[in-house]
């Protein structure tokens, strides 16, 4: 079980006990891991002019059992998104596990005070090669400008202001002329910026009222820019095409609210220098697979509480055992997928190839689906799902992980979950973080402070509208900001609301019941536990027929086809 | 309220709520990591303290500080008694 809530401050007097021995066992144990990852999932073995992944598989014999890119690789859910600058993605992918080998060995071999700024230039070039120069400008331009809002007390802050003029130039003006027209316009925008933040920003942000406006406006300008961008599109105007630059600082936004949160908690201090500030934000970890929600959602105490608070080789090797999951469950669901799907439709059962979106666009075409049907594919594609979400998340996490960072497993053995209380921090642990920090604590602590179950139930239903929103926010980031999107997912809401009531009320069935045993202890009533493990998982894979419509599917075909998971047959 | 007599009731509540054979609990035993079940036991303990001590936190009191172990909840409840 992953530590509940963020960790305890460490010194650095401890941290430096922590980075004092250096094995070089460690070392190589990392560079294989990425090695092997390099070797069959990119295109690593065609530039070294070796046999590809295919071929080892069919000399080992089980090549029928996974599936390959068109270069002999093997096909993975891993990958760098929304990448411009190579043609190929396995040439990117390979391009980040070269410069993540390297941040490994700043972050193992460095001196302690260089090690956490390292990973942000390495970051920093990982964003350059991958997606190119604007880009990498427009992320820290957004980046600076929350830092400045932020921390507006730091001496070095005309500077920044400055540097951020000149990056905002780079990313949304640079290439209308000459070098020397450039220079000098580069210049008059980091002179610009930097006059606006002295005679603007800072006495704005010395009135209470005005810095909390300005922060929230900071913050919150992934939601700000997209509700925007919906706005437009719904009176008529064109869809708002964001910058990737800007892109990548959105889809920080879960982290950046943890930020925010740590702040008016009063856990970041105010004068933290621009470093310590991006290298929460600036991290390797952060590069691949930025739309599956893996961006960690942890703000700043618990990144900064978490980097080097034990020994550096335990959590390097920490994250090489992740890396290694991470493989495993890349090559188990496609063969656990195609396995099971033989079985049952051996057995006359249609499974619908485990793909709930095909259930239902079955279901909504007429087909006769019985309850077994609905019950194994819908299970059966979740654990399809949890076992690609978890080796996207367990490659994330294992990054993080040996760049020397004790980061929580983001997905830590979800079957074992015996109620859906549990489920959650299982699945999703960092985003489940988020949203109890988000929206759940806030209510917790401020209504029905007399009635604790109303109390509960109250917070937990706050926690999923954020979930709601979250998802919102994504698919307008992912697809394009049109009310279309907006309603796609808002018309998901049934999942949200049973998945908040099934928490809601376990919870507040689990505060009434005495707890006399652990789950999984091992005595007579193990079987519940079996049993109660099959319902929770059940339970949140059958309200996921409502997280994938089909266009011709309307809320009412979606309950009928829920109901008859329960073995209830409603007239269409 | 005694400091003793507050840790001796977070210890039998901790016990009651939350039982776990695994583990003897004593003052500095990790919450977090070795008796908490979950983050509902974050929750319940919140509930607990608020109804029994009658003190008020907010959500900037639950940190892993405050709630690594007997030990940090009873010196939180003893200077929420004393303000």
């Amino acid at each position: 079980m992953p530590a509940i809530l963020d960790s305890v401050a460490v010194s650095d007097d401890l941290r430096r006990a922590n980075d004092r021995s250096n094995r070089p066992i460690v070392v190589v144990a990392v560079l294989l891991v990425l090695g092997l990852y390099a070797y069959l999932l990119t295109s690593a073995a065609e530039h070294l002019g070796i046999g590809p992944a295919h071929q080892l598989a069919e000399r080992v014999g089980v090549s029928s059992l996974l599936r390959f890119d068109d270069n002999g690789s093997l096909w993975s859910s891993i990958d760098v998104g929304f990448a411009a600058t190579f043609a190929r993605s396995d040439d990117e992918l390979l391009a980040f596990l070269l410069i993540v080998a390297a941040a490994f060995l700043s972050a193992y071999l460095l001196p302690l005070q260089f090690k956490q700024g390292a990973l942000v230039v390495w970051t920093g070039l990982a964003m350059w090669l991958l997606y190119g120069g604007f880009a990498t400008a427009g992320l820290l331009f957004a980046h600076l400008a929350a830092y400045l809002v932020l921390h507006p007390h730091r001496d070095e802050n005309l500077p920044v202001s400055a540097a951020a003029g000149v990056a905002g130039y780079l990313a949304f003006a640079a290439g209308g002329g000459g070098a020397l027209r450039e220079l000098t316009s580069m210049a008059g925008c980091g002179a610009g910026c930097a006059l606006v933040y002295r005679y603007g920003i800072l006495p704005a942000l010395s009135r209470p009222r005005l810095a909390a406006a300005l922060r929230f406006a900071v913050v919150q300008s992934a939601v700000i820019a997209v509700a925007a961008g919906v706005l437009v599109a719904a009176a008529g105007g064109d869809f708002w095409a964001y910058p990737v630059g800007l892109l990548l600082f959105f889809w920080q936004w879960a982290k950046l609210t943890m930020y925010h949160i740590d702040h008016r908690d009063g856990l970041v201090p105010n004068n933290i220098p621009l470093s310590e500030y991006l290298a929460v934000f600036w991290s390797p970890g952060l590069v691949p697979n930025w739309t599956w929600d893996g961006t960690i959602a942890q703000g700043y105490s618990y990144t900064k509480n978490n980097f080097l608070c034990e020994d550096k080789n335990r959590l390097v090797l920490g994250g090489v055992k992740l890396l290694v999951i991470a493989l495993v469950y890349l090559w188990l669901w496609d063969w656990g997928r195609r396995a099971a799907v033989d079985f049952f439709s051996g057995l006359g059962i249609p499974v619908y190839q485990a793909s709930t979106r095909a259930l239902v666009r079955g279901f909504t075409r007429g087909e006769e689906v019985g309850t077994a049907s609905v019950l194994i594919t819908t299970l059966l594609d979740l654990v399809r799902w949890m076992l690609l979400f978890g080796s996207v998340v367990h490659f994330k996490v294992g990054i993080w992980r040996i760049c020397g960072y004790r980061i929580a497993p983001y997905y830590h053995r979800p079957w074992t979950a015996t109620n859906l209380v549990v489920l959650w921090p299982r699945f999703a642990f960092h985003f489940r973080e988020f949203l109890i920090r988000g929206f759940y604590y806030p209510v917790f602590f401020r209504f029905f402070r007399k009635r604790p179950q109303l109390r509960v139930l109250a917070a937990t239903m706050a926690a999923a509208a954020g979930n709601l929103l979250f998802h919102v926010v994504q698919r307008l980031y992912a697809k394009e900001a049109s009310p279309e999107n907006v309603w796609h997912v808002v018309g998901m809401w049934p999942y949200f609301v049973l998945l908040g009531a099934g928490i809601g009320l376990t919870q507040i069935w689990l505060m009434r019941k005495k707890r006399t045993r652990r789950a999984w202890t091992l005595d007579r009533r193990v079987f519940n536990d079996i049993a109660c493990a099959y319902a929770t998982v059940q339970f949140f894979a059958l309200i996921h027929i409502f997280a994938r419509p089909v266009p011709a599917s309307s809320v009412a075909d979606l309950w009928r086809l829920f109901l008859i998971g329960f073995g209830i047959h409603l007239p269409r | 309220m005694q400091r003793e007599a507050i840790t001796a009731e977070l210890k039998s509540f901790l016990e009651r709520e939350f039982p776990n054979q695994a583990v003897e609990l004593g003052e500095s035993t990790n919450l977090l990591e070795e008796w908490f079940v979950d983050s509902l036991g974050v929750v319940e303990t919140v509930l607990f303290l608020e109804q029994h001590f009658g003190i008020g936190l907010s959500r900037a009191d639950v940190n892993g500080t405050n709630f690594k172990d007997i030990e940090s909840l009873s010196r939180l409840v003893c200077e929420r008694l004393k303000t």
